[in-house]
């Protein structure tokens, strides 16, 4: 008896652990959808004002601030405002109350913390997946110098960024540029340097000779840069460190402009005039070996690497009109990828590699647009009176141009490489050739 | 005894028939299903990658029409890696925030799986 009392009591054991699955059968219902159209619209998040843990008193608001406004100024996300919070988060240690933030329909929550003392910053966050109810990754803390405050928060923002886009950011990066002033006729150019916001602007040259078209080395510690210093045009490198400058690749008799770096900043590539034929040209900077890329009598210009360092864009009218071509890094037979109406320039390869953007002048207005690096897939992102001089963001995300309204002053503004959230990138005067730099170490 | 052995012979049927248990939803449009989650289903913040890829995520909805938290699986993805990881929560995501009072689901539905393909045609907003 006490042997069957067994059987049964194990059956019943093993009936009921079955019965939830049992139970749940019709959990085999089934049902198959399918969706097909997305929405295109910024994310919602809540960013509360960072917890102050001791000394960072104004610090812990500003450095909020600058995350959600990089955050907000990519046009993928939207801040929610504080207002409409329903938790107030007055320790980063506290719980999330996820269905306060599910209700106001926050899809992400940063949650911070500053402290400060003796000169040292350490700003720590959170980022929350709202309707997972959980914690998007593990916490991360920053520490710097006081002064590095709003450094630590673009990092903070680039790591919240890649988080959810699954994408590097950009956003602890810098911009340098010709900052202008002056009537036209007694223009002044200086090269200038500034946060990718357009905050920390300070000045590289003086305005004793006018500047242009200034590009950073692959790692951000120099910057090339074209000067009429002599009176005519010839490139130069500055150590952003120092602040220290040198003449590159001078002959006698030439003009050089145009200068960018390889990818392994080791060759500069630039345009080199010579008894009125302009050519692109390669300088090794260790050794100093020139070596010309093009031989024709043509405007050749404008030459940007591609990132692997195996070919180089650029533009030339060898056609009769200003066309972009790709040749081999070592020169060679270019072959024209531009097509279209109009006449195209200013070349420059996106850090992913995949597409180039470019400057289009066609039927009186101007355009930045970008296209396949096989020419095909061409996309005009903007068209004003002049838009012109496209550099890209460390993440390939991003475009910032120079734009000049008819009798207007030159300004920077950004586009988003879908064409969508132009902005004007705020400079304290007029503004021109912008180059973005890599993301800062 | 006799109480436990009834015990054990009430859960037999369930286990020898259970097809007799599945509902029919022939009559009932999968559609309104669809048409719930579309408007959270944002690809903004998504690489072009992601924002391309076509895949199918199964999860299951309680009577009520909420999801469960913990049953969303990629069943299958033209992109691998982070980018189909990221393509998958925010179609997770959608679910979960469209389904947050419950999504629509066909009478007599006492639970079950939901099997969903996502398959970009371009975006809209």
């Amino acid at each position: 008896m006490n042997r069957l009392r067994q059987i049964f009591t194990a059956f019943v054991a093993v009936a009921a652990l079955a019965a939830p699955a049992m139970m749940a059968t019709p959990a085999e219902a089934r049902l198959s959808i399918t969706l097909g159209s997305p929405v295109v619209e910024p994310m919602p998040f809540a960013l509360p004002t960072f917890v102050d843990e001791g000394g960072a008193g104004d610090l812990a608001a500003q450095i909020s601030q600058v995350v959600a406004s990089d955050l907000a100024g990519t046009g993928l996300f939207e801040q929610i405002p504080t207002t409409a919070y329903i938790q107030h988060i007055t320790s980063f240690g506290a719980p999330v109350s996820y269905p306060d933030w599910q209700a106001i329909n926050a899809q992400a929550l940063v949650t911070g913390a500053v402290q400060a003392s003796g000169g040292q910053v350490v700003v720590k966050f959170r980022l929350h997946d709202v309707f997972a109810n959980a914690e998007f990754g593990d916490g991360l803390q920053f520490v710097g110098t006081t002064d590095s405050w709003r450094r630590m928060a673009h990092k903070v923002a680039d790591a919240v960024y890649s988080r959810i886009t699954g994408e590097t950011g950009y956003f602890d990066s810098r911009v340098v540029f010709v900052s202008e002033s002056g009537p036209k006729n007694q223009r002044q150019k200086r090269l200038a340097v500034m946060d990718y916001d357009g905050a920390n602007t300070s000045y590289l040259t003086d305005s004793s000779s006018i500047v242009l078209a200034p590009r950073f080395s692959p790692t951000g510690d120099r910057i090339l840069f074209t000067s009429y210093s002599s009176g005519f045009p010839q490139i130069y490198l500055m150590d952003v460190g120092s602040l220290a400058i040198r003449g590159l690749g001078e002959q006698p008799g030439t003009m050089t402009f145009a200068p960018r770096f390889s990818p392994d900043g080791r060759t500069v590539v630039f345009s080199l005039e010579r008894g009125g034929n302009t050519d692109i040209y390669s300088l090794d900077t260790g050794s100093g070996q020139l070596s010309q890329l093009t031989n024709s009598p043509a405007i050749e210009t404008a030459p940007s690497f591609s990132p692997d360092g195996s070919q180089i864009v650029f533009e030339s009218d060898r056609s009769g009109t200003q066309q972009i071509y790709v040749m081999p890094a070592r020169g060679g037979e270019p072959t024209r990828i531009s097509g279209g109406a109009g006449r195209y320039g200013t070349p420059v390869w996106s850090p992913r590699g995949d597409y180039i953007a470019f400057t289009k002048q066609n039927q009186g207005r101007f355009h930045i647009g970008v296209m396949l690096k096989d020419g095909t897939e061409e996309k005009l992102l903007t068209a004003s009176y002049l838009d012109e001089g496209p550099t890209w963001s460390p993440n390939g995300r991003v475009i910032m141009f120079t734009r000049q309204d008819a009798g207007g002053e030159p300004a920077l503004y950004s586009v988003d490489v879908s064409g969508r959230n132009l902005r004007k990138v705020p400079t304290s005067g007029a503004a021109s050739d912008p180059a973005w730099s890599p993301l800062l170490p | 005894m006799k109480w436990v052995f009834r015990a054990g012979v009430l859960a037999l049927p369930l286990l020898s028939a259970p097809a007799a248990a599945l509902p029919s939803f022939g009559t009932w449009d999968d559609a309104r299903l669809a048409a719930a989650v579309a408007p959270c289903w944002n690809v903004a913040s998504l690489s072009e990658g992601a924002r391309r890829a076509r895949f199918t995520v199964a999860f299951t909805l309680d009577a009520a029409g909420k999801p469960a938290d913990r049953s969303f699986r990629l069943v299958e993805s033209t992109a691998g890696g982070a980018v189909g990881q990221r393509a998958f929560a925010a179609a997770r995501k959608a679910v979960q925030q469209c389904g947050r009072t419950g999504l629509p689901v066909p009478p007599g539905w006492r639970g079950g799986t939901v099997q969903s393909l996502f398959a970009p045609q371009g975006g809209r907003g």
